[in-house]
C-alpha cells in the first residue's frame, strides 16, 4: 500500500480501531499497541481492497484477532493489571452513559466484541459472524445474553440509586 | 425512574460513552509516520512504546532468570535417582505386569473382579489402565483405589481427563459376569458408595442393581463440534461427554439427562439420542441358549444369556439373511462389550483371570436393522 493511501486510511479509521480495541481489551495502552500492530499489518498487506468499507472490516477483523492473541499470551493470562477506573480520559461526563459503559465493560470479552460491533459499528449479525469467524446463531445468542446482563446491571444500579444507597441508613 | 433499557437506549448511551473516549493524537501520529519509516517497523513495531516495552522486557528477563534458576534447581535434584524415579516413573509396564502387581496388592482372591481393562480417552489421546473391584454382591466398585493404583504405577491421576471421560465397558471373567458401566466424573468418585452406578447389566446369576436410565448417542465430528459450541454458549463447563469407540474412535456422547441442565438436555435431544430403558428387573432370557440383541433407534433391548460365554461361535444374522460369524478357541470366551445404534462390539479373550488375549470387533449395522445374534 502506498504511503499517501496509508495515511488516508489511518486518518479515516485509526479512531475506530482504537475504540474497538479499547472496548475489548479495556486497557488504553494495549489498545494503542493493537492499533499499531493492525496498521503495520495493513502497511505490509499485499492484497487489494474493494473500497473503504472493505478496508474497515479488514482492519476490525485484524484488530479483534490481535486482541484475542494478546489475551491468550502467557503474560496477559498470568498477570493481572490493576487498571484505575478512570484510566481513560473522557470528554465531559454523563452518568447514564458511564453506567452503560460500565455494564458493557463488565461483560466477558466474547460478549464485548459482539456488543461493540453491533451497537457501535452497527454491523448486522451476518457481518459480525464473518468478522468474528463464528456462526450467525452464535452472534444472536451472545447478543441476547449480553443484553440480559447489561439490563440486569442497569436495573440493579438504578434500583440502588432509588433507595439512596450511599452508605448505612441511620435510624433514630 | 422508569427507563426502557432497549436496544436504542443501549446503543445511544454506549455510542456516546465510546465517542467521549479521548484518543491520544501522539499514537495516531506515530502510526501515520510509519508510512515514511518502514524501516522502523522491523517486524514488530517496537519503536513506539519504548518505555513500556523496556519495562515489559525487564519483567520478562527477570521471569526467565527465575525460571532458569528453578529449572537448575530441579535439574540438580534430578541427579538423585530416587527423585528421578519419583518424577519420571518408568511406564513400560504391560497389562499383564500391572495386573500381577495389582493382584499382589489387592489379593484378587478376596474379590470377584467384575471388570478390569484399559480405558482409552480419545479426548486427550491417552490411555489409562483401570481396575474396579467388586465383592460377591457386585458392589462396591472401588474406583478410588483404582485411581490411586494407576497413579502409583505412573499412569497418572489426571482429573482433567476424567472430567471428560465416560467409559463404557463390559467384561467377562470366568463364565458369569458381563457388566456395563457408564461413568461420568461425578459418579467416578461416588461410585464407591455404590450409590451412583448408572447402568449395570448383569447375568441372571446376579440381580440388576442400581440401574438408572442413561442416554447415549453416536455423533460425527461436525455434530460433536456443533454440540460443544452450543453448550459453550450456555456456559456449561462440565458436559459429561467423551469420544470413545473401541475401533474407530467415533465420538460417542454419553450423558445422564437427570443431572444435566435443562437447557443442555434440550440441545442434546435435538440429536435424537438413544435411551437405554431403565432395567429394574433381571434381564429376560429369551432363548435357552443364546443371546438376542435388538437394535433400534429409540429402544435398545439387551438380553443376555450366561451360556453365551461358553459358545464357540457368535453368529450375527442380518435382516437380508447374510451372516457374520465370530469364532473362538476353547480357552477363550466371548462377551458383547458394547452396542450403539448401528454397531455391535464383541470381545474375545482367553478365559481365566490372567488376560492374554483381548480384542474387540465392531460390526456396522443399518440404523433400523433388527439383528439377531445366535450362539452355537
Amino acid at each position: 500500500m502506498g504511503g499517501e493511501e496509508y495515511i488516508r486510511i489511518v486518518d479515516l479509521f485509526y479512531e475506530d480501531i482504537m475504540k474497538i480495541s479499547f472496548a475489548i481489551c479495556k486497557d488504553i495502552y494495549d489498545a494503542e499497541d493493537i492499533a499499531q500492530t493492525t496498521f503495520i499489518k495493513l502497511l505490509n498487506h499485499s492484497g487489494d481492497f474493494d473500497d473503504d468499507y472493505h478496508v474497515k472490516r479488514w482492519l476490525i477483523k485484524v484488530a479483534v484477532n490481535e486482541c484475542r492473541i494478546l489475551w491468550k499470551s502467557p503474560w496477559k493470562s498470568k498477570v493481572d493489571y490493576f487498571i484505575p477506573e478512570k484510566s481513560v480520559q473522557s470528554k465531559g461526563r454523563n452518568d447514564e452513559e458511564e453506567l452503560v459503559s460500565e455494564a458493557v465493560g463488565s461483560l466477558k470479552k466474547k460478549y464485548r466484541e459482539v456488543v461493540h460491533l453491533f451497537y457501535y459499528e452497527e454491523y448486522s449479525a451476518k457481518e459480525i459472524a464473518e468478522i468474528l469467524d463464528i456462526k450467525e446463531n452464535a452472534v444472536f445468542k451472545r447478543l441476547q445474553r449480553a443484553r440480559e446482563i447489561i439490563k440486569k446491571y442497569l436495573l440493579d444500579k438504578s434500583s440502588r440509586e432509588e433507595i439512596g444507597e450511599t452508605g448505612y441508613e441511620c435510624k433514630l | 425512574m422508569n427507563v426502557n433499557y432497549d436496544d436504542d437506549y443501549i446503543r445511544a448511551k454506549y455510542k456516546a460513552a465510546i465517542d467521549r473516549t479521548e484518543i491520544n493524537e501522539t499514537g495516531k501520529n506515530k502510526v501515520r509516520s510509519l508510512a515514511y519509516n518502514k524501516e522502523m517497523l522491523n517486524g514488530k513495531g517496537n519503536v513506539i512504546k519504548v518505555t513500556r516495552r523496556i519495562t515489559k522486557t525487564a519483567a520478562v528477563l527477570i521471569t526467565v532468570f527465575c525460571m532458569i534458576a528453578v529449572g537448575g534447581g530441579i535439574a540438580w535434584a534430578m541427579t538423585s535417582s530416587a527423585l528421578k524415579d519419583y518424577f519420571f516413573p518408568k511406564n513400560d509396564r504391560t497389562f499383564e505386569t500391572v495386573y500381577a502387581e495389582a493382584n499382589k496388592k489387592y489379593d484378587f482372591d478376596d474379590y470377584i473382579v467384575t471388570y478390569s481393562g484399559s480405558v482409552y480417552d480419545a479426548a486427550v489421546g491417552r490411555g489409562y489402565l483401570q481396575f474396579n473391584f467388586a465383592d460377591g454382591s457386585g458392589n462396591p466398585i472401588n474406583v478410588a483405589d483404582a485411581l490411586e493404583y494407576n497413579e502409583k504405577l505412573g499412569f497418572g491421576r489426571d482429573n482433567t481427563a476424567l472430567t471428560r471421560r465416560v467409559s463404557v465397558h463390559g467384561y467377562t471373567l470366568g463364565d458369569t459376569n458381563i457388566i456395563f458401566l457408564f461413568m461420568n466424573n461425578d459418579s467416578l468418585y461416588t461410585i464407591k458408595e455404590g450409590s451412583n452406578v448408572l447402568v449395570k447389566f448383569s447375568t441372571s446369576r446376579n440381580e440388576v442393581k442400581d440401574s438408572k436410565p442413561v442416554s447415549f448417542m453416536v455423533l460425527n465430528e461436525s455434530e460433536w463440534k456443533e454440540i460443544a459450541e452450543k453448550v459453550e454458549e450456555l456456559d456449561e463447563s462440565a458436559l459429561c461427554a467423551s469420544s470413545y469407540d473401541y475401533n474407530t474412535l467415533t465420538p460417542i456422547l454419553y450423558y445422564d439427562r437427570d443431572s444435566m441442565q435443562p437447557e443442555v438436555a434440550e440441545i442434546l435431544m435435538e440429536y435424537d439420542p438413544i435411551e437405554i430403558k431403565n432395567t429394574t428387573s433381571p434381564p429376560q432370557i429369551v432363548e435357552e441358549k443364546g443371546l438376542k440383541i435388538t437394535v433400534g433407534r429409540l429402544d435398545v433391548l439387551f438380553e443376555y444369556n450366561a451360556d453365551s460365554c461358553n459358545a464357540h461361535r457368535f453368529i450375527l444374522k442380518r435382516k437380508d439373511g447374510t451372516e457374520i460369524i465370530f469364532k473362538r478357541n476353547d480357552d477363550e470366551s466371548w462377551s458383547v462389550v458394547g452396542l450403539d445404534k448401528d454397531r455391535v462390539f464383541v470381545s474375545c479373550k482367553k478365559s481365566g483371570r490372567k488376560i492374554e488375549k483381548d480384542y474387540t470387533m465392531g460390526v456396522v449395522l443399518d440404523p433400523d436393522e433388527k439383528v439377531m445374534i445366535e450362539i452355537e
